[in-house]
């Protein structure tokens, strides 16, 4: 059995934005305006991984969808249902495992939990779904070295996360 | 403690802004400290919780609102069977405001044994599975004729969803700091028991990967019905709603877990935070006042008409 971030290293001093998250930010904040067009004309891309949701590299309604990069650049990963993200990859070989920067709910039942294994499972990130792309690291988190929720993706649970 | 002035939200109340909702909700729950001046700050000083003023039943019966209504009218236009297995009733998206949760982990030493630090997987809706892009254009326009009809739903529960998170977020940052001293001394328990750890990623990180135990899994793991969608193309696909799972932790985890409890329990850690969850709340309801006071009206007022045009 996988042991749980055993690539990364355990203590995370908390420090400002990395540089490179830094342009991240401030070409999101200059796109601005454009993110709610510009994300449902996804390109065309040839590779079409068999583990990838409905087969199509495209969002589709009823999906959830994780990009490695921001504005669905790198790979993807599709998803109908519950699940945990060790040791699953998005289509290009990469982990999915804390390597998620862009989310899209467009599941058509109900929002996410999107949950880090750092911390228990009474802390969680609540996605609304057809609320469009999210940029990770656009949302704050209290935990992690960057502060967001860049990069710490573990699991997702669909719709109530109660029992 | 109950001394501590509310001052934006005492204005906020004393403004009419949310009126009688409010002096309500807090009125209701009793005990408290010693009362003031007023029938308002009296209420105030016998609101045990300040997060009751984010309103996550309402955000939830909009969400479920909005998305029964597209469903009905994706249905009309040629997909019936999204009707089938959909989200049965509302639930609040942010029950950690609401209840009593407080980042502290298991509440009991046998939640610690059988489910380590997560929880079981709740049954929920069956999953749609399109491979039919019609029906992508339809479920996008039902959507929005759906948030419309209810007042710009969407807008509202994605900037009010925003709110809540970052309302926990900033709740969970005031924890962890006044939580700090006490992990030392339950790193201090851990270690007397001869537990190895990465001490100071515990102390200063409160992190759960200090402790390096493997993960558990849930029974059935992430397919427990084996469902697959066929994907042949211009169909919709619906899969039978999806089981409740429980989530089984390795040995380690549950083991770890337990001691934790044990020793959180010893060194007082859940009283330091009893004393202070009311003034933190406070507090962080005082910082995101604004958005407090721009959205809770909207939100009562969508929720009722939500309700008009569901029912």
């Amino acid at each position: 059995m996988a042991v749980v971030h055993a690539h990364r290293s355990h203590f995370h001093p908390r420090k400002p934005f990395s540089e490179g998250v830094m342009v991240k930010r401030v070409s999101l904040m200059l796109a601005g305006a454009m993110a709610a067009a510009a994300f449902v004309l996804t390109p065309p891309m040839a590779a079409q991984a068999s583990d990838v949701g409905d087969g199509s590299l495209d969002c589709n309604s009823g999906e959830i969808c994780f990009s490695q990069h921001e504005w669905h650049e790198g790979g993807r990963k599709h998803f109908w249902y519950n699940a945990i993200h060790t040791d699953l990859s998005f289509n290009n070989g990469v982990p999915l495992m804390d390597q998620a920067s862009w989310v899209w709910v467009r599941d058509t039942r109900c929002g996410i939990y999107l949950y880090d294994y750092r911390t228990g499972f009474d802390h969680s990130l609540w996605l609304p779904t057809g609320g469009g792309s999210v940029a990770l690291s656009q949302r704050s988190a209290s935990h992690t070295s960057s502060g967001t929720w860049n990069d710490v993706n573990n699991e997702h649970k669909r719709c109530s996360s109660q029992v | 403690m109950t001394s501590v002035e509310w001052r934006g939200v005492r204005r906020w109340l004393t403004s009419g802004v949310l009126g009688i909702t409010v002096l309500a909700m807090v009125g209701g729950c009793g005990g408290g400290g010693p009362g003031q001046a007023t029938g308002e700050s009296t209420a105030l000083s016998d609101a045990k919780r300040p997060f009751d003023l984010f309103f996550g039943e309402q955000l939830g019966l909009i969400d479920w609102a909005r998305i029964k209504l597209t469903d009905k009218c994706v249905a009309l236009r040629g997909y019936p069977q999204v009707l089938q297995g959909g989200l049965e009733k509302p639930y609040n998206p942010f029950y950690h405001l609401a209840a009593d949760y407080n980042g502290l982990g298991p509440v009991t030493e046998e939640q610690a044994r059988r489910s380590g630090f997560r929880e079981d997987r709740p049954a929920t809706p069956s999953s749609v599975v399109s491979s039919d892009k019609n029906f992508d254009a339809i479920n996008d326009k039902c959507s929005a004729e759906a948030s419309k009809a209810l007042g710009g739903a969407q807008e509202l529960v994605n900037s009010y969803a925003m709110l809540g998170n970052d309302v926990y977020e900033a709740y969970r940052a005031e924890i962890h700091d006044l939580l700090e001293p006490h992990r030392e001394k339950i790193a201090d328990c851990l270690q007397a028991k001869g537990l190895r750890f990465d001490r100071r990623g515990y102390v200063k990180e409160d992190s759960l990967t200090s402790f390096g135990f493997p993960a558990g899994h849930y029974e059935g793991g992430d397919n427990p019905l084996d469902w697959k969608p066929k994907r042949t193309p211009g169909t919709v696909e619906v899969s039978p709603p999806w089981p409740a799972q429980r989530y089984v932790p390795s040995q380690q985890e549950s083991d770890l877990a337990v001691e934790m409890f044990r020793c959180s329990q010893k060194m007082g850690v859940r009283q330091a935070f009893d004393e202070k969850s009311t003034e933190i709340q406070r507090e962080i309801v005082e910082r995101y006042e604004a958005r407090f006071i721009e959205m809770n009206p909207k939100i009562e007022q969508m929720a009722r008409r939500a309700t008009e045009l569901v029912n």
